[in-house]
């Protein structure tokens, strides 16, 4: 579904990525973990047309959508929920999520469906639609950040670190959420710096770095993974 | 009661004043809002404006009706603006909008002596005024011992600028497109990744805030017989952009409520002894507001991240 | 002795041109020439005086006219008052002199006169600029811009009116103009006050001084936290611009007849534009873009000897024109920063024959001991944090923070990502101030709430009445004298009675201090986002952190006395041994953001390092490090400790570097301290497992069942 082919990224001189090679597959879980400034949320900023890679190619369904500006890479189903949440927190949770279903605006009965099936998924954001995203807490501000990307109907949906910043029982509650939208069909690539709850979600994995994949396996496999366990898993 | 009296008719003349700030003003707080800049060339575009209702209610609709000279000459002056205004967007600001904050405003200043010289080469250096004819004597309103007089020029000028903000706070509040302005402004990269179009959006705000100080321009002059000329659009920007500064920039109601007060500070100080350092007040008032708000007055003070 | 010949050598050659100049300026120039040359001058003063706020220290003023109009009004009128006081004199006793001969005689005896007005001037100027420069430089970048604007057109206004402020100064002519001053500089006058005030410059730009007023440009935050005032230091830009500027507008008033209008808005812009088009710091680029922009609109004149129809406004139309073209071509302007120098040159013809710097990081000599000697840890307490609470907008970043380290001792600060470590890095630092809670550091109170003593208060407050009371005056005779009633006193006792109303929530605390006190007494830093000053050399990065235990001053580093050399040269030498130390020095003269990841994380402490601290905090210096990286960095850091005496504590997410180095550890979560122990503690610790694995939780502990309860309360509140 979605494949990188040694992907290079500088930011002025300094390489950030080199030679990323990784492949998503439709229905998947696949998972980055890697060390902070090991180039994981790089990786998926290039996916979104955020920074433009030097060399390297990205194909997503077989189109090659290396040089596509995000906007239109939204409209063929890509969407993400970015690190650090990003909400609009000038504009209330309803508008939030409005602004998620941007590509499907003129499809006003698709959009109240697809608003009712967040709040379904996140009622505590059904109970606060009419406030303003600021005042959320952290919790619920990565509840809306994934509700949100979630509005425009994605087939491939990246997560960064939807568990920054949360308490503990708040990031099981997150997980759960995570694996219920892949099994409604969405497929998903996660960066997380808790490797060992992301490899317990995911099917498939790399390992990320200073700008290179150093590992790739099943999720399994990396668990089982001495040095994986050693650097990431803190045993 | 005369200082009643007096007191009411410099707060109507404020109010007037203001609005026409007010409008102005908020298409300097609605291109800073999502592009970071002052557009310095705005208050140019108002000037144009100002031209472009010349010559649509003398030339093109000068016999018709006043109502059908006022709102026609309305639409054009906002069209005619606001094409200015997407154009200067396209030719000028979006090449440099990588290079830094310096070069952007470079760049308007440019634009502002492109525009400046070209419509004193175009179109004369000297002053001009019209009206549009037929509004009638102005209002006389008498409460008691009171008497007020009211300019029916100048209530017109306060209705179509309120109808004109109502309008576009409709726009940004509840419109999509609205609402992808809002976004644009909060974030532009975060709004990118909701598949929005920044840079469509942009140049909308160019056009809508171009537009309304072409509304501006046809209102402040065409109704009023005041004297106009090229080079006016530098001072009345300025002051305009202090409106914006001093309610928030950023912030739409920041920049109506800046205009208001601008307006009013005017409207007292002109009618007082003071009234040769009036156009020091608009600073003095601006830069007592920063030190206590640094942030203007209904903007918010955002803590740099470390 | 040899550095005294040279500068004489020096001034006696700018002297030779000047005079040699003038010669030919006077005997062959057409007076259009003439003129032209002598705006040149003065263009070249203001542009290169402004570069030193908007160049140097990146702030954005555009109200330079403003300074200059003090200055040619403070000139002018001194000049004024004694010109008048004598011409009669002179023309009585020389009845047959032409008015040019009485003004030669006057000149001549009066020599003394410019330059004596044109300090005056500037320290009049100066003074404004200082004045200003407190309220207004706590804004930045277009808001300051706005205010700078405002003062300018405000000092416009007032002197068109001055007759109404001050009766007396009805000489100088108010809006009509400033007639009766003698006309007494010349190209000389100009140009050796532009000589003089390019070389002070640049003295300035290449001294350690210059390098922190560059900080504040390359990285504010950055620059505070090694210790720059960069408050005190943009004013000082402000006020030493201010004088530049005001001895220009003496040299104006001495040559030209000017109005208030002479100074306005406009007349800053230009300056503005030549600064950027010469490019922002260059004061190669200002000076020259001074001279091309003041020739171009006059060449452009000459078009309407040929074009018949040639308008003025298409003079400004062409102007306008270029001025869009160059910044679509060249946005940061023609010089970048870069200056012009014989050395440069040299330098680049060198580079250019032969040896190539070479671009790679050198790698870093391993040291020998793996295993460095344990540090003392002694018994003294030196960090010390009770009840630390950050809360912003709601949510609470930080909440009950306590830690305390040891003099010497090497701590580690973990946790996920969010949990709050950098804003305790960020309190620590002065950075933030704590919403409630304090922190000693060896002894002395850095952060908390420190309130004013009773009489310092009572003061403070009896100071805003005032002003306030005067605000309230002001306002309400305009409007006494606007609606024709005499509300004035009615509204100073409102002002009063507010400022009383509300005194007793004002005033209170005194405010914390600013990062760089925390600088000087011994805290440096690294940055998560590592933020070096971009655009300077490695060498630069690390001289600015010496910059805080400089011993010399302001006026040494624009006359480059001795001891600014001696010492330049003292920081320099430290400067690259610490880069040495670091494996850095064969990069000395790169810009610092052409290094890898690692290298400018080992960049950021040896800079750390140059203010000689006592505390050194490191914000995941390991980030985007390699394995060998990694390991060299864990010999570093120990060594440092020891060479250097330090208390280290370390903010870190590789656990085998955590886990290596620090003899005790905090865990951070959600923004409380979870656990605290030696790393064998904290690997076995449940409530440390559950943060990192995020697993629920078996063991029913207290604290973690309340930490649940109030996430959830915080939740219901929000």
């Amino acid at each position: 579904m979605l494949t990188l082919e040694k992907v290079d990224v500088f930011y002025g001189a300094i390489q950030a990525l080199s030679e990323v090679s990784l492949q998503v597959n439709e229905g998947e879980i696949v998972t980055m973990i890697g060390a902070n400034g090991a180039g994981k949320s790089t990786t998926i900023r290039s996916i979104s047309g955020l920074v433009r890679p030097r060399s390297g190619k990205i194909y997503f369904e077989g189109a090659d959508i290396t040089r596509l500006p995000p906007h239109k890479l939204v409209m063929r189903g890509i969407c993400q929920s970015p690190e650090g949440r990003r909400i609009f927190a000038n504009l209330t949770i309803l508008e939030n999520l409005q602004l998620g279903g941007y590509i499907h605006r003129k499809k006003h009965a698709q959009l109240k469906e697809d608003i009712e099936r967040v709040y379904h998924l996140f009622p505590r954001l059904r109970e606060r639609s009419s406030q303003l995203a600021g005042t959320l807490s952290g919790g619920e501000q990565q509840m809306l950040a994934i509700g949100r990307a979630l509005m425009a109907r994605p087939r491939l949906l990246m997560l960064d670190e939807p568990s920054l910043g949360l308490a503990p029982f708040l990031v099981q509650q997150i997980f759960h959420i995570i694996r219920e939208i892949n099994q409604q069909g969405v497929t998903i690539l996660l960066v997380e710096q808790n490797a060992f709850q992301a490899l317990r979600l995911a099917s498939r994995g790399y390992v990320l770095e200073t700008g290179r994949v150093v590992l790739e396996d099943s999720a399994d496999n990396l668990l089982q993974n001495e040095e994986v366990k050693k650097a990431y898993l803190g045993e | 009661m005369e200082a009643l009296q007096l007191f009411l008719q410099q707060l109507i003349n404020g109010i007037q004043i203001g609005s026409v700030y007010a409008l102005i003003a908020v298409g300097y707080t609605m291109v800073y809002g999502v592009l970071r800049f002052i557009n310095f060339a705005h208050g140019d575009v108002y000037m144009l404006g100002a031209y472009f209702g010349l010559f649509a209610v003398t030339g093109l609709l000068a016999n018709q009706t006043p109502l059908v000279q006022g709102l026609a000459g309305l639409l054009i002056c906002m069209a005619a603006c606001g094409a200015i205004g997407v154009l200067i967007e396209r030719a000028a600001y979006r090449p440099i909008r990588k290079s830094g904050r310096l070069a952007a405003l470079i760049t308007a200043i440019g634009v502002s002596f492109l525009l400046s010289n070209g419509a004193q080469a175009l179109f004369e250096a000297r002053p001009r005024a019209y009206i549009i004819s037929g509004i009638g004597d102005p209002f006389k309103l008498n409460f008691g011992a009171l008497q007020l007089i009211l300019d029916k020029g100048q209530l017109i000028i306060l209705l179509a600028a309120i109808v004109l903000t109502l309008l576009l706070v409709y726009i940004v509040r509840f419109t999509t497109v609205g609402k992808a302005i809002r976004a644009v402004s909060f974030d532009r990269e975060a709004a990118s990744l909701m598949g929005i179009n920044t840079d469509t959006v942009i140049t909308l705000t160019f056009l809508i805030g171009s537009s309304l100080a072409g509304a501006a321009g046809l209102l402040s002059y065409g109704l009023t017989r005041n004297n106009f000329d090229p080079l006016l659009g530098v001072a009345l920007g300025l002051k305009a952009f202090i409106a914006a500064v001093l309610g928030g920039i950023g912030n739409i109601a920041g920049a109506v409520l800046g205009g208001l007060l601008m307006g009013l500070a005017e409207a007292f100080v002109g009618g007082s002894e003071l009234s040769p350092f009036r156009d020091a007040f608009a600073f003095l008032i601006l830069i007592s507001v920063l030190m206590f708000r640094p942030a203007g007055i209904l903007g918010k003070n955002v803590v740099e991240k470390v | 002795m040899r550095r005294l010949g040279k500068r004489t050598a020096g001034i006696l050659f700018f002297a030779l041109i000047i005079f040699g100049f003038n010669y030919a300026h006077g005997s062959y120039l057409m007076p259009y020439a003439q003129d032209i040359v002598l705006q040149c001058g003065i263009a070249i003063i203001l542009a290169v005086s402004l570069n030193i706020v908007n160049g140097f220290t990146g702030q954005f003023s555009i109200g330079h006219a403003g300074f200059m109009a003090v200055g040619a009004y403070t000139g002018g009128s001194l000049s004024y008052l004694i010109w008048q006081s004598v011409k009669e004199g002179l023309e009585k006793a020389n009845p047959g002199w032409s008015s040019e001969q009485v003004l030669q005689a006057f000149s001549t005896t009066y020599w003394w006169l410019l330059p004596v007005g044109m300090l005056i001037s500037g320290l009049t100027a100066s003074l404004f600029g200082y004045i200003v420069g407190v309220p207004s430089l706590r804004l930045r970048g277009d808001y300051l811009a706005i205010v700078t604007l405002g003062l300018g057109e405000i000092i416009r206004v007032l002197f068109e009116n001055i007759k109404t402020i001050i009766p007396a100064a009805e000489f100088m002519g108010g809006s009509m103009g400033f007639f009766g001053i003698p006309k007494i500089a010349g190209f000389i006058a100009v140009y050796a006050t532009a000589v003089l005030v390019i070389v002070l410059t640049r003295n300035l730009k290449f001294s350690l001084h210059g390098l922190a007023y560059q900080s504040i440009r390359e990285d504010e935050v950055a620059s505070d936290a090694m210790g720059v005032n960069t408050t005190g230091v943009k004013i000082a830009a402000f006020a030493l611009g201010a004088f530049f500027a005001g001895m220009g507008g003496a040299l104006y008033a001495h040559i030209y007849f000017f109005s208030p209008k002479s100074f306005n808005f406009m007349l800053s812009i230009n300056y503005v534009v030549m600064i950027v088009l010469g490019g922002t710091g260059s004061i190669t680029g200002a000076t020259i873009a001074a001279l091309v922009l003041t020739v171009i609109p006059e060449a452009l004149k000459g078009f309407k000897d040929y074009i018949p129809d040639f308008k003025d406004e298409y003079r400004m139309l062409i102007y306008a024109l270029l001025l869009i073209l160059m910044m679509l071509l060249r946005p940061q302007g023609v010089f970048g920063m870069s200056e012009l120098s014989l050395a440069g040159i040299r330098r680049r013809l060198l580079r250019r024959g032969g040896e190539q710097p070479s671009d790679s990081v050198p790698e870093v000599p391993s040291a020998p001991s793996p295993q460095p000697e344990k540090a003392e840890v002694s018994p003294e307490e030196i960090v010390r944090v009770e009840k630390c609470c950050k809360v912003f907008g709601g949510l609470t970043a930080v909440n009950n923070f306590d830690i305390s380290l040891k003099k010497g001792e090497l701590v580690g600060l973990i946790g996920p990502n969010g949990a709050g470590k950098t804003t305790v890095f960020n309190l620590l630092t002065g950075v933030y101030e704590p919403t409630t809670g304090c922190f000693r550091f060896d002894g002395k109170m850095m952060a908390g709430v420190r309130p004013y003593p009773p009489l310092q208060r009572i003061a403070l407050l009896a100071m805003d009445t005032v002003l306030l009371g005067l605000s309230g005056w002001l306002v309400g005779y305009i409007m006494s004298t606007s609606i024709k009633a005499n509300v004035t006193w009615a509204a100073v006792a409102i002002a009063v009675l507010i400022s009383l109303i509300t005194a007793p929530k004002r005033r209170i605390n005194r405010a914390g201090y600013r990062p760089f006190q925390f600088a000087e007494r011994g805290i440096a830093r690294t940055f998560q986002n590592i933020r070096l000053f971009p655009d300077l050399t490695v060498l630069q990065n690390v001289m600015i952190g010496s910059y805080i235990r400089r011993k010399t001053n302001l006026f040494d580093a624009l006359f480059r006395t001795a001891r600014m050399e001696h010492e330049d040269a003292q920081i320099e030498a430290r400067a690259l041994s610490l880069l040495a130390r670091f494996g850095l020095d064969k990069v000395a003269h790169e810009k610092a953001t052409s290094l890898s990841y690692g290298a400018q994380r080992r960049l950021e402490i040896a800079r750390a390092l140059a203010t000689n601290p006592k505390l050194l905090l490191l914000d995941e210096p390991a980030a985007g490090m390699n394995p060998q990286e990694k390991q060299d960095l864990m010999e570093d850091i120990l060594h440092i400790r020891q060479e250097f005496g330090l208390t280290i504590l370390l903010i870190e997410h590789d656990m085998t570097v955590v886990m290596g180095i620090c003899e005790r550890i905090y865990v951070l979560d959600y923004g409380e301290i979870i656990a605290e122990g030696t790393p064998e503690e904290i690997r076995r610790d449940p409530r440390v497992i559950a943060a990192y694995l995020g697993e629920e939780i078996t063991t029913t502990d207290d604290k973690e069942a309340s930490t649940g309860v109030r996430a959830e309360q915080s939740m219901e509140g929000a």
